[in-house]
């Protein structure tokens, strides 16, 4: 049985101190979790034993341009269950994050999507490689500052890429 | 207008008869080349390369109500088989190298139809990150069509005029062949 959701808000402000927590919207609870408990957090909704919010309904990113975003929606499968939308900030050079693969099997794909797309490395993922783009895809194009190729040729296997995307492709 | 233009002869619709002679009865006599262009026309194998919504719209001509059959078109699930590549849908940086080798698979004579505005053009993704602006960047193309996507009619359309095309395949040389001598 998962808790309503202002009980729940009060649990998660109790656990995590550095959390803002907020219910604007009845049945939903909205969470800002600082990095550092990210991965507890995820944890304290995924698991039977905290909220048992089984379902990631969601999870993607937003570019802020000073900061990036991870914002993931979480519930469970009944009609009870509160809608939980957690936002956590990453510095935008070299952005970092665990995954919560291990706690929403779900999450492998939308994660390695936002590495694709964003540039975010997931620590712990198991197969963390581009999912949308061709490997030697240069930049992340839903980062604010990318840039297109002017002429938006296709690049047919030629092209070096990101770095990092190599990497995760070797 | 009275006047009858030669060039227009083999654009005529009944472009998928074959030119014959008659001199005796039950015998005919034609050219190779026509028998040729006769047999290609007319059994223009499409592989099947659905990839994105223009799909739907190519299984529809493809069903039974449409029944792209009756052109002698017969779709082929391997590149091998396939003498025409419909692309039905926008492809991407990633679709790219995959089609150009599918290309490349097909015996030729090869043909390929782009179909709709993201083949022909990229259309409303023109200028995507990850999209290329038509397909003709990758491989040539014979007939574009437009439409978002084309109603089976405007593929069965598109598809005779590239019967049209393989009609006349060849015969611009000749005519000037001719002239010369």
């Amino acid at each position: 049985m998962t808790p309503a959701a202002a009980s729940l808000a009060d649990q998660i402000k109790q656990k995590f101190p550095r959390a803002w927590v907020d219910t604007p919207v009845e049945g939903e609870v909205h969470v800002r979790v600082d990095l550092k408990d990210y991965r507890e957090f995820s944890w304290f909704l995924s698991s039977k034993d905290g909220c048992g919010l089984t379902y990631l309904s969601a999870l993607t990113a937003v570019d802020f341009q000073d900061k990036l975003q991870l914002v993931l929606l979480v519930t469970a499968c009944q009609d009870s269950a509160p809608m939980v939308e957690a936002r956590v900030d990453l510095p935008r050079d070299d952005p970092k994050a665990p995954s919560v693969t291990s706690f929403w099997p779900g999450a492998n794909w939308p994660e390695r999507e936002v590495f694709d797309l964003f540039g975010v490395e997931f620590d712990g993922h198991p197969d963390l490689r581009t999912i949308l783009l061709p490997e030697n895809f240069k930049g992340y194009p839903l980062r604010k500052d990318f840039e297109d190729l002017p002429s938006n040729e296709p690049a047919l296997g030629k092209g070096e890429g990101s770095k990092r995307r190599q990497d995760a492709n070797r | 207008m009275g006047i009858k233009d030669e060039s227009s002869d083999y654009l005529r619709k009944d472009a998928h008869r074959l030119p014959v002679a008659r001199f005796l009865p039950g015998v005919v006599a034609t050219r190779l080349e026509d028998l040729v262009r006769w047999g290609r026309r007319n059994s223009l194998w499409y592989l099947l390369y659905g990839i994105a919504c223009c799909a739907i719209e190519l299984m529809a001509t493809g069903a039974a109500h449409y029944d792209f059959d009756r052109f002698g078109m017969i779709f082929r699930a391997t590149p091998r088989q396939a003498d025409l590549m419909i692309v039905a849908g926008t492809v991407n940086q990633k679709m790219a190298d995959r089609l150009v080798r599918l290309y490349q698979q097909m015996a030729e004579p090869r043909w390929v139809i782009a179909m709709g505005a993201c083949a022909s053009t990229g259309g409303p993704y023109h200028g995507a990150y990850n999209v290329i602006n038509g397909v003709d960047r990758l491989v040539p193309v014979d007939v574009y069509l437009a439409g978002c996507p084309p109603r089976p009619e405007a593929l069965i359309d598109a598809a005779l005029l590239l019967m049209e095309k393989i009609a006349r395949e060849g015969k611009d040389a000749e005519r000037r062949a001719m002239r010369i001598e």
